[in-house]
């Protein structure tokens, strides 16, 4: 089961560092669920949970938010 | 009055001491590149405001720094104590001035380009030369333009073209289409397809791509000519699209060269370039050799 961390109407960069919190607790290859705003949101959070070496698994959209898979990746 | 001291006269000349409009003070104009200073010198500057001028410290519309309020009799130390930290005085008059940039891909998330060491070569390059009037540059890092290159006289903006480079690492979720200002991408057939002509070159689909499946084909500078303010304020006009670090330089010169040839006493570029016109001027730049 995959846990959900909904962030709709959380500014950045607190999406962000809750995000990272989260994904922090992840074993590996397990996934985070992130619901996430369009504009800065959607274009920040995926990028920088990339850059940090997460994997974006997928990236879809529901009822004006975009719902976002991340995954720890396995060594 | 005190007496005239051993000021250098030429120096003085080339600016940095600006005479205020109350008796016998000037207000001390300081180089400062990109407005980049370093926390060592900063202490030693509110010292030197603390000391001879009134303790405020002026940060100039171009990231400069002044100390206003310094007595002529005190300027010879002033300036010693500033030549000591390995500051100059900073330009006025027709000079080529402080180059000012963003803080580039120095720091910034949406930067695209290298501002910093970009600004800083054409500032080593060209400062202080004299020219018919003042020649300011402004180097910024992405098309969001916070430098505003196109008002100044000379002005790059770092621009780089997106391109599906590894197609099979896409996801299909369509992010880099809803992020795009420029409404340049469209999906089709589960992939990203961008149409060069809308695109702005700003890195946005690039950035937001979750997969890196989307990446950077080509990476340079625009340039702009011509920009000014003032009374009659212009935006520059795009004089050169994707030009690599390598070009600017000789660009610069060669724009310095036809602006010396051809503008009369104390027009600024932008007027020359009202005069004349651009397409003329392209063509001036081809016999000054490097354009």
């Amino acid at each position: 089961m995959t846990a959900v961390l909904d962030l709709r109407g959380t500014p950045c960069p607190i999406n962000y560092v809750k995000t990272k919190l989260a994904l922090e607790e992840l074993e590996e290859s397990e996934r985070l669920e992130v619901w996430l705003d369009g504009g800065e949101p959607i274009e920040n959070v995926p990028r920088s949970a990339r850059d940090d070496g997460y994997k974006i698994v997928e990236l879809g959209r529901a009822d004006g938010y975009y719902r976002v898979i991340i995954e720890r990746p396995g060594r | 009055m005190s007496e005239p001291s051993k000021l250098d006269l030429t120096a003085m000349k080339a600016g940095g001491l600006i005479k205020q409009r109350q008796a016998d003070l000037f207000s001390v104009r300081l180089r400062i590149p990109l407005g980049n200073v370093t926390s060592e010198d900063l202490q030693e500057i509110a010292e030197l405001a603390n000391v001879f001028g009134s303790g405020r410290v002026h940060l100039t519309m171009r990231q400069g720094i002044e100390i206003p309020d310094v007595k002529f009799s005190d300027l010879d130390a002033v300036t010693a104590r500033i030549g000591k930290l390995g500051i100059e005085l900073g330009a006025c008059g027709a000079r080529f001035r402080v180059v000012t940039a963003c803080q580039g891909d120095l720091i910034c998330s949406h930067a695209i380009g290298n501002t910093q060491e970009l600004g800083l070569a054409i500032d080593r390059a060209f400062y202080g030369q004299q020219v018919p009037h003042k020649v300011k540059v402004g180097v910024t890092g992405c098309p969001n333009s916070c430098a505003k290159p196109q008002e100044n006289d000379i002005g790059f903006l770092a621009v780089a073209r997106p391109a599906l480079t590894t197609p099979q690492d896409c996801i299909d979720c369509g992010l880099c289409a809803d992020v795009c200002p420029s409404g340049a991408i469209t999906m089709t057939d589960g992939l990203p397809v961008i149409d060069h002509g809308l695109c702005s070159n700003d890195g946005k689909c690039v950035f937001a791509c979750p997969t890196e499946a989307l990446a950077f084909e080509r990476r340079g500078w625009n340039a702009y000519v011509g920009g000014k303010w003032g009374r009659q304020p212009q935006i520059g006009l795009l004089l050169k699209e994707f030009i690599s670090d390598d070009e600017v330089i000789p660009l610069i010169q060669s724009i310095l060269d036809t602006y010396r040839r051809l503008a009369d006493k104390r027009e600024r570029l932008g007027e020359l370039l009202g005069r004349i016109g651009l397409e003329v001027f392209r063509q001036e730049l081809g016999k000054a050799g490097t354009a």
